[in-house]
């Protein structure tokens, strides 16, 4: 599968988002693939459901489209986007448990017990080494890094996206740091 | 300094939080053979990870997917790659901003008195009813289309007026809503009312049944409760369903099988472990005839059973060896058919 265009590599999301506010959906398409697989892993530590993790994060994006004349950025667009990705998962989790709260009240044969399995599957061919490795992180842990590695968030912007201190990510961030480089094969 | 000072001090130059100073005790640090080492290591797993970026939990294209469907509610002809009409107005500029909130204002208050001056205009109301046994389909002047089941009402205005399009039903319809953003479309039902926002869904409220279920297919719709506004609305996302029990008022969400929702469109009756009374009810109203049974004991009894446009000669003969049961069949001209299911005699 072909994933990175050379595009999204050359433009920067405030191109992105400029192109987006004078609606090109190309735009739109690209800054939505960048920041997809991240902001998908980020709802589902709210979410615990791959369904409703791909809705709060498509739903944000639907926004983010629908609105695009009127939404004022005061961060930077990714960290706007993971908050929002954020809110949006509360949501859905305030909803199902809202729905879920009186399963006993209600005898019926016709629902399923969930959508889905919920289960964030670790994929056992996992593409290299790393990937494994990281795998192995704590949840969060393992996204303070990705957001910070993979998506180029501060630890400003990711402490306020998680409301934890600045401290808490660079904590995070060192321990992520010394297990990768621990289970790393030392040449001597 | 330890290693774990050094870590520390790695992880902040790598991410980039480093300060001037540890920069440079960074790179102090970095010549000495002790740390050059632990060093290349973190590097090389630094650079590693930043070739992770797509997993197959959460594949692109179904995300492309959804996304353009979401957007496709709101501009149905919306392409990825197709330019969009400019916008007239700049709503940026605080002057227009200010002038458009006004000139909304004056419309608002113009609107509000229009609509006195329409509901002084009498609605005229259309009702369209289904016998047992019968299916009807309803078109309105907006391009919405409304399959009415067996044994159902549906009352809707001859032209739609005012702010939105509302219906009221009673019983089981399958409605393909012609979506108007400015102008939602409400069915009311018992005791609840649902609003579509772009869709595709199904609505059973049969007076005698306990339960009201909406199952959406497609779209998006907003249920609201009638009598309890404490209760929070529901949005349900395409193929939830949403069951709410007339007795207690509450309501469950869940998934649905489509076939078995919608079926009876095209005549498919789907019944997984149902009980015997509510499978007849289903059956009596889909082919018209009344069914009465001598040993009631039967009726608690679950039934699995899957009939694609069957006879009703070919129904009550799965009915029979079901329940072990035999029937007879009472065609008194004068009112629909009875079968009377009765033990058989040894």
């Amino acid at each position: 599968m072909k994933y990175l265009m050379p595009e999204t590599m050359l433009c920067t999301d405030e191109e992105l988002y400029h192109r987006i506010q004078r609606s090109d959906g190309q735009a739109l398409k690209l800054l939505f693939q960048k920041y997809y697989t991240s902001l998908c892993r980020f709802a589902y530590l709210y979410t615990k459901s791959v369904h409703n993790a791909e809705e709060a994060v498509s739903d944000v994006f639907l926004n983010l489209w629908l609105r695009r004349d009127a939404i004022q950025i005061h961060t930077s667009l990714k960290a706007y986007l993971f908050t929002a990705v954020k809110n949006q998962s509360l949501n859905y989790l305030r909803r199902d448990s809202y729905a879920m709260d009186d399963l006993d009240a209600i005898h019926t044969g016709a629902i399923a017990s969930d959508l889905q399995a919920d289960c964030l599957v670790v994929s056992t061919e996992a593409k290299n080494h790393i990937e494994s490795l990281l795998n192995l992180l704590p949840a969060k842990r393992q996204m303070i890094f990705r957001m910070n590695r993979i998506d180029g968030l501060s630890y400003k912007e990711i402490a306020e996206i998680l409301s934890i201190s600045v401290h808490t990510v660079q904590n995070q961030m060192t321990a992520a740091i010394k297990f990768l480089s621990e289970k790393h094969p030392r040449r001597k | 300094m330890t290693d774990e000072e050094f870590i520390q001090l790695a992880t902040k130059f790598f991410s980039r939080e480093a300060s001037e100073d540890e920069i440079e005790q960074y790179h102090f640090y970095n010549k000495k053979k002790k740390y050059a080492a632990l060093a290349r290591h973190i590097q090389s797993q630094w650079d590693a990870a930043v070739k992770i970026k797509h997993d197959s939990v959460f594949p692109i294209d179904r995300g492309f997917q959804l996304l353009k469907e979401k957007i496709r509610i709101y501009q149905p002809s919306f392409e990825w790659d197709k330019p969009q009409v400019e916008r007239l107005f700049d709503f940026s500029s605080k002057w227009l901003r200010i002038s458009a909130a006004s000139a909304f204002l004056v419309l608002f208050m113009a609107s509000g008195l229009f609509y006195f001056w329409y509901r002084s205009h009498e609605i005229v109301w259309n009702e369209k009813k289904t016998v047992m046994g019968e299916q009807a389909v309803v078109s309105l002047p907006d391009g919405t289309r409304i399959t009415l089941n067996a044994d159902s009402k549906l009352t809707y205005p001859a032209r739609f007026v005012g702010q939105s399009r509302e219906v009221y039903l009673q019983g089981e319809a399958y409605f393909e809503v012609q979506h108007l953003s400015d102008k939602p479309f409400v069915i009311h039902t018992e005791n609840v009312s649902t609003i579509d926002l772009g869709t595709r869904f199904d609505i059973k409220a049969y007076p005698a049944e306990k339960n009201i279920t909406i199952s959406l297919e497609q779209g998006s719709v907003k249920v609201l409760s009638k009598f309890n506004s404490a209760q929070q609305d529901i949005v349900l996302q395409p193929s939830q369903q949403m069951v709410y029990d007339k007795n207690c008022g509450k309501s469950l969400v869940g998934s649905f099988d489509s076939e078995k929702i919608t079926g009876w469109k095209n005549n498919i009756l789907i019944f997984e472990d149902e009980p015997i009374a509510e499978v007849l009810r289903s059956l009596e109203r889909s082919y018209g005839v009344s069914f009465q049974i001598a040993d009631t004991s039967v009726l608690h009894r679950s039934l699995r059973a899957h009939f694609h446009n069957e006879s009703l000669a070919t129904v009550v003969k799965s009915l029979e060896k079901a329940t072990g049961l035999a029937s007879k069949t009472i065609d008194d001209r004068s009112a629909h058919q009875t079968i009377i299911f009765f033990e058989r005699k040894p």
